[in-house]
C-alpha cells in the first residue's frame, strides 16, 4: 500500500515537472529548459512504463491509454513550441499547448485521485481487517474461556461432588448412623471407594450389633443381679434425684421405681443424714469415710424396724466425670437381732459369772488372810496364783459386761467439761505402783494449755488406764512410756508412747476389734483378753471421738484418741474475744 | 460390843464366805435368805447394818430398801446393797431408793470389810 502510495505521487511529480520545463521554455531559458526536459522525460517514461505495468485499479488502464496518447501529442507540441517563431511562443502555448498540457494533467490528477482511492480503499481494507483479527481474537479468546469453565464445572461435578458425598457420609456414620451407603454410580476410582466405603460401613454395623448384643447382655445380667439382691440400690442423679430402685428398695421404702424415678431422694428415703451422705458424695466425687457410715440406717415402717448399714459410691464415667450416686443399703435388721441376743447372753453369763467369782475370791481371800487356818508357803503360793486367775476372770467378766452395755447403748455417758491433764494425771495414778515395780519410766508430754473436753471423766480415765496398763505389760523393765496431751484445732489428742515391741502393721486396725490379740512367738504371759481396745474405741466413739495406732516393729507403739473441745468453753472464749 | 450385821443372801457359798469375813473381823453376823425373813429379823435382830442382796426370794432387794427406808423405825439403819447386777440404772434405782452403798460382786474379804467398816462407823 505504501508503495502504490509513493507511486501515484512520483507520477504525479513527473507529469508537474514536465509542467515546469515547459513553463521555463516558454519564458526564455531555453537551454535550461531543454536540458530540464530531457533528464525528466527518461524518468517520466521510466514512471509511466511503471504506472502502465502496475494496474490494479478499475478506470486506470484508461487513464494510462489517455496519458499514452496525450503524451506523444505533447511531444509534438513542444518540438512545435521549440520550432515556433520567438514571438509567438506565448500564444501558441496558451492557445494549443496549455490545453493539451491541462488535459494531461488533468489525466494526471485523475490518475492521482484513483490511486489515492485506491489507497484509501486498501487503508480501509486493512483497517477492516485488522479489526476482524481483534474481534476472531477476542471471540476464540472467549469461547477458550467459556469451555474451560465448562470443563472445569464438569471436572469439578465429576470429582468433587463424589467427595462431599464421602465427607457427608463420614459425617453421619461419625454420628452413628452406620446404615448410610454411600451411591456406587461408577466403575473408576470414586465408585470403587464407594464400594470400599459401604463395606466398612457394614463391618462396622456388624461389629456394632456384635457389642449390642454383648452389652444387652451384660445389662441383662447386671439387671439380673440388682433385681435379685437382697441389697437396696437406689441410683441417683448428681441432682439427687433417683434413676433406679431395685425390688428390695422398692420393698423397703414402699414405693415403685417407675413411680419413683425423677424423684428427689428424700422423697423416697425420708432421712436427712442419708442424703447429707449422698450429696456429699455427688459433690466430691468420693464414698463417706467408714466412721461416717458406722451407724446404720433405721427405717420404721408401721410396727416393723429395719436396720440398713450403708454404702455409697459415686458412679462414674471413664473420663471421670459424675453421672450419679449408687447407694447400697445392706439390711442387718437380723444382724442386729443376732447382736442384741449375743449381747444379752453376755450380759446374763457375765452376771451369772459374777455370783461363783465372789465366793472364789472371797475364799481365796480369807484363805491368804489366813482365817480359817495357818497355810504353808507352797498353799500360799498356790492360793495366790488362783487369786490372781479368779481376778483375772473377773475383770474380763467386768469388761465384757461393759462392752456389750456399750455396745447396746445402754452405758450412760455423762458428759460435763473437764480438764484432760487432769484425767489424764489422775488415770495414771491407779497404775504408778505397778510402774514403779516393773521398772518403767513414765513421762508427761503437755503441749501448751489444752483446752477443757467435753467427756465423762470416768470413762475417759478408764480408756487410759487401759491403753497405760496396755503399755506397761508389753514395755520390759528400763522402757518408757509417755503420755502425751495436746491440743490440735478443735480436738485434744491423748496419746500414750510405749518402748514396746511394736504391732505389726497387718493388725494395727484389728487390734481395736473384740477378742484380738497380736500373736507372737515367744511372748507368753504378757496378754489379755483382748476387750479393752474395744471398749475403749466405743468409748471414744460415744464421745464423738477416734482412736488409731500408729506402731513400728521394734520401735513401739503410740496410741492416739481425740476428744472434742468443749463446746462451753469455745462459747466463752468467743464472748471473750 | 461388837456390831451386828444383818446379810440378805439365798446363796450359802456366799453367805459362808461373808459370814466368815466379816465374823474375823469381830461382827456379830445374822443371816435372812429372803426377803420376808430379812424385814422380820430387822425387827428382832435389830442390825448396825444390813447387807442386802437384791435377787432374793419372795420379796426382792428394791422392795425390801424401800420398805426398810420407808419405815421410820428402821430408815436409819444403814445398807449396803451387795449384787452381782453392775447395770447403773440399777446402781442409781437403789441409791435413790436410800442405799447408803452399792457393791458389785464379785469383791474380796478386805473390799467388804473396807466398806462395812466405813458405813457402820458413820
Amino acid at each position: 500500500m505504501q508503495e502504490l502510495r509513493e507511486r501515484g505521487h512520483s507520477e504525479a511529480r513527473r507529469i508537474a515537472t514536465n509542467f515546469f520545463t515547459t513553463t521555463m521554455y516558454l519564458f526564455g531559458q531555453e537551454k535550461q529548459g531543454e536540458d530540464l526536459f530531457n533528464s525528466t522525460e527518461a524518468t517520466f517514461l521510466e514512471n509511466y512504463a511503471q504506472a502502465k505495468d502496475n494496474i490494479t485499479e478499475v478506470g486506470e488502464q484508461e487513464i494510462i491509454e489517455s496519458i499514452g496518447k496525450l503524451y506523444p501529442e505533447y511531444l509534438l507540441l513542444f518540438d512545435r513550441l521549440r520550432a515556433a517563431d520567438r514571438e509567438t511562443p506565448s500564444e501558441f502555448y496558451l492557445n494549443t499547448v496549455k490545453p493539451h498540457l491541462d488535459e494531461t494533467k488533468k489525466e494526471c490528477r485523475n490518475l492521482l485521485r484513483i490511486n489515492q482511492n485506491a489507497m484509501l480503499r486498501a487503508e480501509k481494507q486493512a483497517r477492516r481487517r485488522s479489526d476482524y483479527a481483534i474481534y476472531s481474537s477476542i471471540s476464540v479468546l472467549a469461547l477458550v474461556i467459556i469451555f474451560g469453565l465448562l470443563f472445569g464445572f464438569k471436572i469439578s461435578r465429576f470429582i468433587i461432588r463424589p467427595l462431599h458425598r464421602f465427607i457427608l457420609a463420614t459425617r453421619e456414620i461419625g454420628d452413628g448412623r452406620l446404615d448410610y451407603a454411600v451411591q456406587e454410580e461408577s466403575q473408576d476410582e470414586i465408585g470403587l471407594l464407594a464400594q470400599e466405603f459401604n463395606k466398612m460401613a457394614s463391618r462396622l454395623r456388624e461389629y456394632q450389633a456384635m457389642n449390642l448384643e454383648r452389652l444387652i447382655a451384660e445389662q441383662k445380667k447386671t439387671s439380673v443381679i440388682v433385681d435379685t439382691i437382697d441389697d437396696c440400690i437406689i441410683v441417683a442423679s448428681p441432682d439427687n434425684r433417683i434413676t433406679l430402685l431395685n425390688p428390695a428398695a422398692e420393698n423397703a421404702f414402699g414405693i415403685r421405681e417407675d413411680l419413683a424415678k425423677g424423684k428427689h431422694f428424700l422423697e423416697v428415703v425420708n432421712d436427712e443424714r442419708l442424703l447429707s451422705l449422698v450429696k456429699k458424695t455427688a459433690e466430691i466425687g468420693q464414698g463417706p469415710a467408714a466412721e461416717e457410715v458406722e451407724k446404720p440406717l433405721v427405717v420404721r415402717r408401721g410396727d416393723t424396724e429395719q436396720a440398713f448399714r450403708i454404702r455409697i459410691n459415686p458412679l462414674k464415667t471413664e473420663t471421670g466425670k459424675m453421672i450419679g450416686t449408687v447407694t447400697v443399703l445392706q439390711d442387718i435388721t437380723h444382724l442386729r437381732e443376732v447382736d442384741r441376743l449375743k449381747s444379752d447372753f453376755v450380759s446374763a453369763v457375765s452376771h451369772e459369772f459374777r455370783t461363783p467369782l465372789t465366793s472364789m475370791l472371797m475364799a481365796m481371800g480369807l484363805l491368804l488372810e489366813k482365817t480359817p487356818g495357818e497355810i504353808n508357803e507352797k498353799q500360799k503360793e498356790l492360793l495366790e496364783a488362783t487369786k490372781e486367775d479368779v481376778e483375772r476372770l473377773t475383770h474380763l467378766v467386768n469388761n465384757l459386761l461393759d462392752l456389750s452395755r456399750i455396745e447396746s447403748g445402754k452405758l450412760g455417758i455423762d458428759i460435763a467439761p473437764i480438764d484432760p491433764v487432769q484425767i489424764a494425771k489422775v488415770s495414771v495414778d491407779l497404775l504408778r505402783k505397778q510402774i514403779d515395780e516393773k521398772g518403767v519410766e513414765l513421762v508427761f508430754d503437755i503441749q501448751g494449755l489444752p483446752s477443757l473436753v467435753d467427756a465423762d471423766a470416768d470413762k475417759i480415765g478408764w480408756v487410759v488406764s487401759n491403753i497405760v496398763g496396755n503399755a506397761l505389760r508389753y514395755t520390759e523393765s528400763g522402757g518408757k512410756i509417755t503420755l502425751g496431751v495436746t491440743q490440735k484445732g478443735e480436738r485434744v489428742h491423748i496419746s500414750v508412747q510405749d518402748t514396746g515391741p511394736g504391732i505389726p502393721k497387718e493388725y494395727q486396725d484389728k487390734i481395736f476389734e473384740k477378742f484380738f490379740q497380736v500373736k507372737r512367738k515367744g511372748v507368753v504371759g504378757a496378754r489379755g483378753a483382748g476387750i479393752g481396745l474395744a471398749i475403749s474405741k466405743e468409748i471414744v466413739r460415744a464421745h464423738g471421738g477416734s482412736i488409731w495406732v500408729e506402731s513400728e516393729e521394734g520401735k513401739g507403739s503410740k496410741f492416739i484418741f481425740t476428744l472434742p473441745v468443749s463446746k462451753q468453753r469455745i462459747g466463752k472464749d468467743t464472748v471473750n474475744e | 460390843m461388837s456390831k451386828k450385821v444383818l446379810v440378805v443372801e439365798d446363796i450359802k457359798n456366799i453367805i459362808m464366805v461373808i459370814r466368815m469375813a466379816l465374823e474375823a473381823r469381830g461382827y456379830q453376823v445374822m443371816v435372812a435368805q429372803d426377803g420376808v425373813t430379812a424385814m422380820q429379823e430387822v425387827f428382832s435382830f435389830k442390825p448396825d447394818l444390813i447387807l442386802l442382796d437384791l435377787v432374793i426370794p419372795k420379796l426382792d432387794g428394791f422392795m425390801v430398801l424401800e420398805g426398810l427406808k420407808k419405815d421410820e423405825k428402821t430408815k436409819d439403819i444403814p445398807v449396803v446393797v451387795v449384787s452381782a447386777k453392775a447395770a447403773e440404772e440399777d446402781i442409781k434405782r437403789a441409791k435413790e431408793l436410800g442405799a447408803d452403798e452399792y457393791l458389785v460382786k464379785p469383791f474380796t474379804p478386805e473390799e467388804l470389810a473396807e466398806v462395812v467398816g466405813r458405813v457402820a462407823g458413820q
